[in-house]
């Protein structure tokens, strides 16, 4: 049976959008971007299953391949989201000792 | 008098909680370690030259498996070493996780290769693995030069 891939792809964007949380809607582009590649990567391996050119085993190890990369994508997407939030609460805090600095007149933060 | 002290108590400690918050900065994750940076970009070219030779000589048997134990089991000791390094460092657990992720697939990539009735990739597999493990590679090296940037912003 060949793969739905636009159920496939819907099945991973739904996945990859619960493993991101609150990253995804910067994440987004990225993540569709990385989606379609997996899923065209995905058809390719079942081309070559129906041909016969690999066996069975071979394809699932393909695919599980496969998976790892996309995880490791999602991984540094979240990655970077967190380096992102991290400079945001930073940048507050430094704006904080800023306004208390120049409230009490001098370099007390 | 009793108001004004509780008061003055109450100002106090928020203004030492106001000096101890701002005088911190948040650190969410590790830092950037040149070690692993250069690691993982060795492996990455060791995989590329790899796929390279696979790709530009398909029928070179100095490519079948028994040839190339070598080129898995050196990739495999720096993979260990590295997510070893990485597991040793608090607030790591995105980079180690990345880690599990590459050597688990090299050691799929040894499984599919050692399968082979002839010890050879075929080329269609080749290029699929090429570019998958070049984007696998790319995304951690992304993240890497993202916590080096951090550490000039630091």
């Amino acid at each position: 049976m060949p793969l739905d891939t636009q159920q496939l792809v819907q099945d991973m964007l739904g996945a990859a959008k619960l493993h991101l949380g609150k990253f995804w809607k910067q994440a987004k582009p990225f993540a569709e971007n990385e989606t379609l590649n997996m899923a065209n990567k995905l058809l390719m391996i079942e081309q070559l299953k129906l041909e016969g050119k690999i066996t069975k085993e071979e394809a699932l190890l393909h695919i599980d391949i496969q998976k790892s990369a996309f995880c490791t994508v999602l991984l540094s997407i979240k990655g970077l989201g967190l380096i992102a939030v991290e400079g945001t609460i930073n940048a507050a805090l430094g704006s904080i000792a800023k306004v208390v600095n120049k409230a009490l007149g001098w370099g007390l933060l | 008098m009793f108001n004004s002290i509780f008061t003055c108590r109450r100002f106090s400690v928020s203004i030492t909680l106001l000096i101890f918050l701002c005088s911190c900065k948040v650190t969410l994750l590790a830092p950037y370690d040149e070690i692993t940076d250069k690691t993982i970009t060795e492996m990455q070219e060791m995989t590329s030259t790899f796929f390279v030779a696979l790709e530009s000589e398909p029928e070179n048997t100095n490519l079948k498996y028994d040839n190339q134990k070598q080129f898995y089991q050196q990739l495999k000791v720096k993979a260990a070493t590295v997510r070893i390094r990485n597991a040793a460092i608090d607030k790591n657990k995105i980079m180690v996780s990345m880690i599990n992720e590459l050597e688990a697939n090299i050691g799929r990539l040894q499984q599919l290769h050692k399968g082979k009735p002839n010890g050879m990739l075929i080329p269609e597999e080749v290029k699929l693995l090429k570019e998958t493990f070049e984007t696998q590679y790319g995304a951690i090296i992304y993240f890497l030069m993202a916590l080096k940037q951090r550490a000039k912003a630091f």
